[in-house]
């Protein structure tokens, strides 16, 4: 009898160690090695969120409402939570996708810009992400407040190709503003330091750092384009802002004597749209190879906006319906107003402006568009609704199909 | 009549008793000396110049100008003794000259160079910000202020660098500098007169004087303030949508964190809390963030109030509140 007990128990001690093993050698639970470039689940250790079963939203690399086969509508609401910020692309055979983070996990997500069915990519949970800066689908950097309240900067790889998997990456340095160039190749950062600034380019994920601006001041606002970097001066309502060019370190003017000036550099660097006013705020594009500043026939900030197409030059922005009594650019900055946007394409040296989208027409929200990225092909647009955070697309024409049989 | 009387009676006056005169002497003893007047005396790039001739020693009325830019007529007429040109690009080299005549005499010839260059000043408050907002830190009236000159001064084609050339800082159109020295492109400040605006000015010039460029900003000191936002669970801050006026609460707890804008140092203030006029006891490491929870039944509202302080300074305090409805 008593050696009948001790078989039973050392059979369960093994079905438990078995047990065990499943679980922690499980993709979802962390336990796939060296997945993405940094390998390991950093922040499963860093986060009480970190365990797999407190964000979950989908069955792992499971899709979501994909017997939903109704047609896309040009702008869509693509997550009914709220997103850190979101990637359109084109997949190897042409496809769009859409990549976005949502706010409250940290998980990445895809979804076809013609489809509906969802998949979860990285499974790793970080809560309360306040910025991501993507230099592809598969590298990004997530920004968030640490328990101090300070900011950091975690550069994020994935594996392409894989679902569910557990994000690897490195955390870079500290700096208070950052801007990836549109090739995804370059780190403009601003770090602030006792005696001013210091302007840093770097690999995106932090390597072949270099100095090129030390400042005594510290907001320097950082800009690209694929060849040249930027700095304009933070902005501050009726007061005067311009861009610059950091060249030899030392800054060359652009453009600018705007009162309370934000700006977008055009991928090429031929074009800079800024926007400002003494009173009343404008848009306005500079064509930096022959000096002609337009203005456009609606009037938005620069940031709400986003280059789709260089030739001829076309820029898509949310134009707010009005501009509630407030100090520009900076109630708008701080979250003190929000806005109601229609959507529109405006092709500035032709002085036209084309209505794209009616959001509460269409569908039935009021938008305030933040952060907007576009593809590459200038045929989707997306962005977060600064309004309640969720993420949303906006086809502005279907690109041509690739043919091929490579797949993503 | 001007130049033909005042020569006759400069003649009978000056000439020697006896003497002989050439006629050669007359127009020498006589001639206007021609000034030239630039406005703005150092023009950026692209400005609008104002160039006028004088004469010091006899009135130019009735006397015909001929105004040459780059040795081709621009303007010329009769009493047209002012052009109005625009200035090229930085490092470009402009030859502005004038010659006057009456009845086909000529009385004289003068020119200037003009080389634009010019200075742009960027400032902000050596004041807190909160994370993530790029708006620029503005200056407090108890607060500092930093200021530096991006100077764009070209010759020979090469940009001058912002440490190669002589700074004069002004402050509220003084006469006497500020601060003066080479390479000193930027200053840093507190304000003159408390909350009231001032104006600095600067110069930047070669050190041979030939070259210079100038500008001003108008800087005005604004009142601290404060700005709320929930910090969510799982969101974090949301930075996003400041709350203002009223919020809702929802759920059994909500949060919310205040940033002071417009401090030297948000490490230096005291904060604190009121709801429905009753202080909040400080319970976490941030004095800055508050949790509220729900207790017991039914509906109400409460207004809810931030503020800070900094006992050393004289400004640095703020106020802000909203009506939280349950």
């Amino acid at each position: 009898m008593r050696r009948t007990i001790i078989l039973f128990f050392i059979a369960l001690a093994l079905v438990a160690v078995i047990a065990l093993f499943a679980f922690f050698l499980s993709p979802q639970n962390g336990g796939e090695s060296g997945a993405g470039a940094g390998g390991g689940n950093i922040f499963g250790n860093l986060f009480p969120f970190g365990d797999e079963s407190a964000g979950t939203t989908l069955p792992p690399g499971g899709e979501a409402e994909s017997a939903d086969t109704r047609p896309v509508p040009a702008l869509r609401r693509v997550t009914e939570k709220p997103a850190s910020g979101g990637y359109v692309y084109q997949n190897g055979v042409g496809e769009t996708m859409i990549r976005y983070i949502e706010r409250e996990t940290g998980h990445l997500f895809q979804t076809p810009a013609e489809g509906r069915g969802v998949v979860r990519i990285s499974n790793t949970t970080i809560p309360g992400i306040q910025e991501v800066l993507f230099a592809h689908e598969n590298g990004f950097i997530i920004r968030y407040l640490n328990e101090d309240g300070g900011i950091e900067n975690f550069y994020a790889s994935l594996k392409a190709g894989a679902e569910d998997q557990t994000i690897g990456g490195k955390f870079l340095d500290s700096w208070e503003r950052g801007n990836i160039d549109a090739i995804g190749k370059n780190l403009l950062t601003v770090a602030e330091t006792p005696s001013g600034s210091s302007v840093i380019v770097s690999g995106v994920d932090g390597t072949n750092k270099r100095t090129v601006l030390v400042s005594p001041i510290r907001s320097w606002v950082p800009l690209q384009s694929d060849t040249n970097m930027y700095v304009y001066s933070a902005p501050a309502a009726g007061v005067s802002g311009s861009l610059y060019q950091i060249s030899n370190n030392a800054l060359r003017k652009v453009a600018g004597d705007i009162a309370g000036m934000v700006a977008l550099v055009s991928p090429s660097g031929r074009y800079v749209l800024a926007s400002g006013g003494e009173s009343d705020v404008s848009l306005f594009l500079f064509d930096t190879q022959n000096g002609q500043r337009y203005e456009s026939p609606v009037a938005t900030l620069a940031v709400k906006c986003v280059f789709v197409k260089e030739a001829p030059v076309k820029v898509a922005c949310g134009v707010p319906n009005t501009f509630p009594a407030g100090e520009y650019p900076n109630d708008w900055l701080l979250g003190r107003v929000q806005f109601d946007d229609d959507l529109w394409l405006i092709e500035p040296t032709n002085g036209v402006a084309t209505l794209v989208a009616l959001p509460f027409e269409d569908t039935g929200y009021h938008l305030d568009v933040w952060q907007p990225v576009a593809d590459k092909t200038g045929s989707y647009v997306g962005f977060i609704d600064k309004n309640n955070l969720s993420f949303w697309s906006l086809r502005l024409e279907k690109p041509a199909a690739k043919s091929g049989t490579e797949s993503e | 009549m001007p130049f033909r009387a005042l020569a006759l009676i400069a003649f009978l006056f000056f000439a020697p008793i006896g003497g002989d005169v050439s006629a050669a002497a007359i127009p020498f003893l006589l001639e206007p000396e021609l000034q030239i007047e630039v406005v703005p005396a150092t023009p950026a790039p692209g400005e609008r110049v104002f160039v006028r001739a004088q004469s010091v020693r006899a009135p130019t009325t009735g006397a015909t100008f001929v105004w040459r830019v780059n040795g081709t007529v621009a303007e010329q007429g009769i009493g047209r003794d002012s052009v109005t040109i625009t200035a090229g690009e930085a490092g470009t080299t402009m030859n502005v000259s004038v010659s006057m005549s009456e009845n086909g005499v000529s009385r004289g010839e003068k020119s200037v160079v003009i080389q634009p260059a010019s200075i742009d000043l960027v400032w902000e408050g050596n004041t807190y910000r909160p994370p993530f907002y790029i708006g620029r830190p503005l200056m407090g009236g108890d607060g500092s202020v930093t200021i530096t000159a991006v100077p764009t001064v070209v010759r020979g084609g090469a940009r001058i660098s912002a440490g190669d050339l002589v700074y004069s800082w002004f402050v509220n159109g003084s006469a006497a500098p500020k601060k003066r020295g080479y390479g000193v492109n930027t200053i840093t400040m507190n304000a003159p007169l408390f909350k009231n605006e001032f104006v600095v000015s600067v110069t930047a010039e070669t050190i041979d004087g030939i070259l210079a460029a100038s500008n001003q900003t108008r800087i005005s000191p604004v009142s601290p303030e404060s700005v709320v936002y929930e910090n969510a669970p799982l969101l974090g801050i949301r930075f996003d949508r400041a709350i203002q006026g009223a919020d809702t609460f929802e759920g059994e707890e909500k949060t919310y964190v205040a940033f002071p804008l417009t401090v030297g140092n948000a490490d230096n203030l005291s904060y604190g809390w009121k709801v429905n006029g009753n202080r909040v006891a400080e319970t976490g490491a941030n004095a800055r963030e508050v949790t509220l929870r729900r207790s017991g039944e039914g509906a109400g509202a409460f207004p809810i109030e931030f503020s800070f302080e900094n006992a050393a300074a004289l400004f640095e305090r703020a106020t802000t509140g909203f009506l939280l409805t349950f």
